[in-house]
C-alpha cells in the first residue's frame, strides 16, 4: 500500500544518520545540534510515531476519536485513499511535483546540501528528479509495496513507515509475519531484518551509509532482507525479485 | 413456435451484440436459450467471483472473447489490500483445459502473473487480443511470452498497470514473422525500451493503428517511428523533449504532416511545450486528446494547441488549464462529449486552478457534453443548478471537491440543492459521484429522481441511515454502490436484503455497520458473499459477544452463484 503521509515537501530538519553502523559502516550525522540526532534515540523515536500521531489518516471516525487530533478537519492529502485518483496517476503526479520543486530550488539558487549532491539531484536529463514512489520488497512477502520517498525526510522516518507497512496493523502481512509484535528497528541492526537498497549502478547496499539526500537520488528500490543474508552485501547477490517470479521466459 | 430453422435464427442473433440484449434473448424460450448460448462469442463478467470458469464454459462453449473484472473500484485508491484476490490464473487454466478457441481477453483490476501470461500465450493458437487495465503481479517477462508465442497477435494494450520492468528484451521477442499488430500500448512501463527492436516492429506492422509509447522513447525515436507508421490513428507520445531547431524535430514535423489519419493523441509524459506546434497541422482531425499525464504542458502552449482542436470529442486534462483555459475549450470544442479535469496540487493549498466557473463555462459552451469528471477546490449550488440547466444530457457526472465536507463556498450551505438539480434535470444519468458537504437531503433527491442510476460513489456524506435507505429504495437500476466514511449502519444495510440480488456489489468502508449486522445479513442472504476486510489488529474480529458494537472497517458484498470463494487471504473474513 502506498503511504500517503504528507505528500510534497520533504523539508528535513532531522536529517540524521544515527550511528547506523550496520556492519561497521561509517556513521554520518548531518543533523541539527541538540536535535534528536543522537544515536541512542532511535529506539525511543521509533515508538513516538504511531497511528495516533496522524489522527486524520484513515477514516473520519478515526479522526473524530483520536485524542490529540487537533480540531482541524482532515486535509485532502492526509486521508487514506483521498482524493480518489488512481495510484498510477498519483505516482506520476508526485514525480512531477518533486521534479518541479527540485527545479524551483535550483532556480532559487538554494544550496541545501553539498554541491556534488545538488549536482546529483539535477544531473538527470533536463534536471528531472525521478524520486517518488519506489518499490519495496521484503523477504518472505510475496507482493511488494511502494513507498513515497518524497514524503520522508530521514532514514528513521522511512524505516518507521516500512515497519508500519510490513509489520504492524497491516493486512498484507497478518498471517505471514504476525508473530512479530515488537518494533523491528530496521536500521540499527538489532533485529532479524535489515534494510537494503539498490542504487543506480545496480549495487545493493545497506541503507544508512550515505547522507539522506544522496540516498534518495541514488536509490532505485528497497529490500527488507533477513540479516542472515545480508553478510557480504558488497558482493553480488541474488535479484530479490526472483523470489516473486515464477519462471521468467 | 419457431418458423425458421435454427441457422436463420442464429444469423439474426449475430446482429445482436450487446450482452444485455443477448441475455434478454436467452430468456425468451428454451430454444432461443440454446441457440443463443452456442452462438455467443463474447462474454462480459463484471465480478470474477460471481461465477466460476466451469459454469461459464458449461453455458458458453464457443466463447471467443472474455472480459473479467476483479477488485472493487475503490482498489484504485488503495482501499483494498493487494492480496485481496482477483487472480486470473484459475480462469486461464480452465479455459486452457477446455481447448477453447479463445481470441480475446480483457482484464481489469486483476492479479496477473508471468505464469498466467505464459500459459495464455501457449494455450490458444488463435489468440489475438490482450487488454490489461489496472492489473498487477506480472513483469516484462510475461510480456515476452505473449510476444514470442502469440503468432496472430493483434492487440497488446497495457493501461495503467503495475508492471515490474526487468528492462529485458520483450520487444525483441516478437518474431520477424509477426506483422499483424494493430495496437501496441506500453505507456505504463517504467523502464528502458529497446528502440531498435521497437522501430523494426513498427516498420513491419502495416496494420498498426494505435501506438502508445513509454517515457523511455525519446523524440528522435518518435520521429523515426512516425515515418514508419503514417497510418497511425491513435498515438501516445512518450518523452517529448528536444530542441526545436534540431534535425529530429524537423523530421518529426514532416512526419506528423503525413499522419492524416491521426485522431487520438495522448502521453507527453515529459515535454518541451514549445515543440507542440509540430502537432498543429493535424489538430483539426483530433477527436480525442489526453494530456492528463503531461504536467509540463500548460499555459499558452496548451491553449494554442486546443484552439486548433475544433473537432475534439474527448478531452482529459490537468487543472493547470485553469478556468480561463476551460473557457477556451468551451468556445472551441463544440463537439465535446467527455471532459476529465484532474488535479495537480494535492496539498489543497491556495492554488485554485479550476473552480465552479470553469465547469459552468463548459456546460454553457458544449451542448453535446454527456460525461464529466471534475476535480476542483470549490463549488456552489448556484453553479451546479446552472450546469444542470445547460446540460440535461449527462450520463456520467463525477464531481470531486478535494477537501472532504466542503460546503458551498459562497453560502456555506450543503451542496444538496446543487446535486439535486443535476439528478432532476439529467434523466439519463447512469453514474454519479458526490463530494462536498452533503446531508440526507441529497439522497432523498437521488432516490426520487435518479431512476436510471447504476453506479453511485459516496464519500463523507449524509447524516443518518435514512440517506442510504433513500437510495436503496429509490434507485431501481442501481448496480454498484460504493460508500466510504459516511454514517450509514446496520439499519440501512439490512432494510431490504433482496435489493442486493439486483445489484452487482456494495462497498462500505469506515461507515457504521457492525459485525453483528453483517452476520445477520449473511444469514438472510446465502446467495451473497459478505466479505469483511479487516485491517485492524490480528484476530480482533472474533466471536466475543460484542458484535453489535464492533464496527466493521471494510465491507464488500456481492451476489454470486458459486458461493464462498476459496482464495481469500487470512485478513478477509467471508461470513
Amino acid at each position: 500500500m502506498i503511504t500517503e503521509l504528507e505528500m510534497g515537501k520533504a523539508e528535513s530538519e532531522l536529517e540524521l544518520g544515527l550511528g547506523l553502523s550496520l556492519g561497521g559502516g561509517t556513521a554520518s550525522k548531518i543533523g541539527k545540534s541538540g536535535g534528536v540526532g543522537g544515536s541512542g534515540a532511535w529506539g525511543e523515536r521509533g515508538r513516538l510515531l504511531t497511528a495516533k500521531d496522524f489522527p486524520s489518516v484513515g477514516s473520519k471516525r478515526a479522526a473524530d476519536s483520536a485524542s490529540h487530533a487537533g480540531a482541524s478537519p482532515p486535509r485532502s492529502s492526509q486521508v487514506v485513499g483521498w482524493p480518489p485518483i488512481g495510484s498510477h496517476r498519483m505516482n506520476s503526479l508526485v514525480n512531477n511535483q518533486a521534479a518541479k520543486s527540485a527545479r524551483e530550488e535550483e532556480e532559487a539558487g538554494k544550496k541545501k546540501v553539498k554541491d556534488d549532491e545538488t549536482k546529483d539531484v539535477t544531473k538527470k536529463a533536463n534536471g528531472k528528479v525521478q524520486v517518488g514512489f519506489i518499490k519495496v520488497n521484503m523477504d518472505g512477502v510475496a507482493i511488494g509495496r511502494k513507498v513515497d520517498l518524497n514524503a520522508h525526510s530521514s532514514y528513521e522516518n522511512l524505516a518507521q513507515t516500512l515497519e508500519d507497512m510490513f509489520f504492524r496493523n497491516n493486512p498484507g502481512t497478518i498471517g505471514l509475519t504476525g508473530q512479530f509484535t515488537k518494533p523491528l528497528r530496521l536500521l540499527d541492526g538489532s533485529s532479524e531484518f535489515v534494510l537494503t537498497y539498490e542504487d543506480k549502478e545496480g549495487d545493493w547496499m545497506l541503507v544508512g551509509d550515505v547522507p539522506w539526500r544522496m540516498f534518495i537520488t541514488s536509490v532505485k528500490r528497497l529490500r527488507v532482507m533477513k540479516t542472515s543474508e545480508a553478510n557480504g552485501l558488497a558482493a553480488r547477490h541474488q535479484e530479490p525479485n526472483e523470489r516473486q517470479r515464477n519462471q521468467p521466459v | 413456435m419457431n418458423y425458421f430453422p435454427d441457422e436463420v435464427i442464429e444469423h439474426v442473433f449475430d446482429f445482436v451484440t450487446s450482452q444485455r440484449d443477448r441475455n434478454a434473448i436467452s430468456l425468451v424460450c428454451k430454444s432461443w436459450y440454446k441457440i443463443e448460448r452456442y452462438s455467443r462469442q463474447r462474454v462480459f463478467i463484471g465480478n470474477c467471483y460471481a461465477i466460476n470458469p466451469e459454469r461459464l464454459l458449461g453455458r458458453f462453449p464457443c466463447l471467443r472473447s472474455l472480459t473479467l473484472k476483479g477488485k472493487p473500484h475503490f482498489a484504485d485508491f488503495n482501499l483494498v489490500p493487494h492480496e485481496w484476490g482477483g487472480f486470473v490464473q484459475p480462469w486461464i487454466e480452465a479455459l486452457a483445459r477446455s481447448r477453447l478457441g479463445l481470441e480475446e481477453l480483457r482484464l481489469k483490476r486483476m492479479v496477473v502473473t508471468d505464469v498466467s501470461l505464459e500459459l495464455l500465450s501457449r494455450s490458444f493458437p488463435n489468440f489475438k487480443s490482450l487488454v490489461l487495465v489496472s492489473c498487477e503481479g506480472f513483469t516484462t517477462d510475461g510480456l515476452a511470452s505473449i510476444a514470442a508465442n502469440c503468432r496472430h497477435l493483434r492487440d497488446l494494450d497495457l493501461q495503467e498497470n503495475e508492471i515490474d520492468d526487468h528492462r529485458g528484451q520483450w520487444l525483441s521477442c516478437f518474431p520477424d514473422t509477426c506483422t499483424t499488430l494493430v495496437t501496441l500500448n506500453f505507456a505504463c512501463l517504467e523502464g528502458e525500451t529497446n528502440l531498435v527492436a521497437l522501430e523494426r516492429l513498427v516498420a513491419r506492422s502495416p496494420n498498426l493503428k494505435s501506438l502508445k509509447l513509454n517515457r523511455a522513447v525519446p523524440l528522435d525515436a518518435l520521429a523515426r517511428l512516425m515515418v514508419c507508421a503514417p497510418q497511425i490513428v491513435d498515438l501516445g507520445v512518450g518523452s517529448y523533449e528536444n530542441d526545436p531547431d534540431s534535425e529530429s524535430y524537423l523530421k518529426l514535423q514532416a512526419a506528423i504532416k503525413k499522419c492524416t489519419s491521426l485522431k487520438r493523441l495522448s502521453g507527453f509524459l515529459e515535454a518541451s511545450p514549445h515543440c507542440l506546434s509540430a502537432f498543429h497541422p493535424i489538430c483539426h482531425n483530433l477527436t480525442s486528446l489526453n494530456l492528463s499525464y503531461a504536467a509540463e504542458i500548460h499555459g499558452s502552449h496548451l491553449i494554442k494547441l486546443i484552439q486548433h482542436c475544433k473537432k475534439l470529442q474527448r478531452l482529459w486534462i490537468l487543472d493547470s488549464i485553469g478556468d480561463k483555459g476551460l473557457a477556451v475549450v468551451a468556445s472551441t470544442c463544440k463537439e465535446l462529449q467527455e471532459l476529465r479535469v484532474f488535479p495537480t496540487d494535492l496539498l489543497g493549498g491556495g492554488n485554485t486552478a479550476v473552480t465552479e466557473d470553469g465547469l459552468v463555462a463548459i456546460s454553457a459552451g458544449c451542448p453535446k457534453l454527456h460525461s464529466i469528471l471534475y476535480f476542483c477546490q470549490q463549488m456552489t449550488n448556484a453553479a451546479l443548478i446552472t450546469v444542470a440547466k445547460n446540460c440535461p444530457n449527462f450520463i456520467r457526472f463525477r464531481l470531486c471537491i478535494l477537501e472532504p465536507n466542503k460546503p458551498d463556498h459562497v453560502t456555506s450551505q450543503p451542496l444538496d440543492e446543487g446535486f439535486g438539480a443535476i439528478v432532476q434535470a439529467c434523466k439519463n444519468l447512469r453514474r454519479l459521484s458526490l463530494s462536498g458537504l452533503l446531508t440526507d437531503q441529497v439522497f432523498q433527491y437521488i432516490g426520487m429522481y435518479a431512476t436510471q442510476l447504476e453506479m453511485l460513489s459516496i464519500a463523507f456524506a449524509g447524516d443518518t441511515d435514512k440517506g442510504m435507505l433513500y437510495v436503496l429504495n429509490g434507485c431501481k437500476k442501481m448496480r454498484k454502490l460504493e460508500i466510504r466514511d459516511s454514517p450509514f449502519g446496520d439499519t440501512a444495510l439490512l432494510a431490504d436484503v433482496n435489493k442486493y440480488q439486483t445489484m452487482r456489489s456494495l462497498w462500505m468502508s469506515s461507515c457504521e455497520v457492525t459485525l453483528g449486522g453483517c452476520k445477520r445479513l449473511a444469514q438472510k442472504a446465502p446467495w451473497l458473499n459478505v466479505e469483511i476486510i479487516n485491517e485492524n489488529d490480528n484476530n480482533r474480529m472474533e466471536e466475543n459477544g460484542h458484535e453489535g458494537r464492533q464496527k466493521v472497517d471494510k465491507l464488500y458484498l456481492y451476489r454470486t452463484v458459486v458461493g464462498t470463494r476459496t482464495d481469500a487471504p487470512p485478513f478477509v473474513w467471508i461470513l
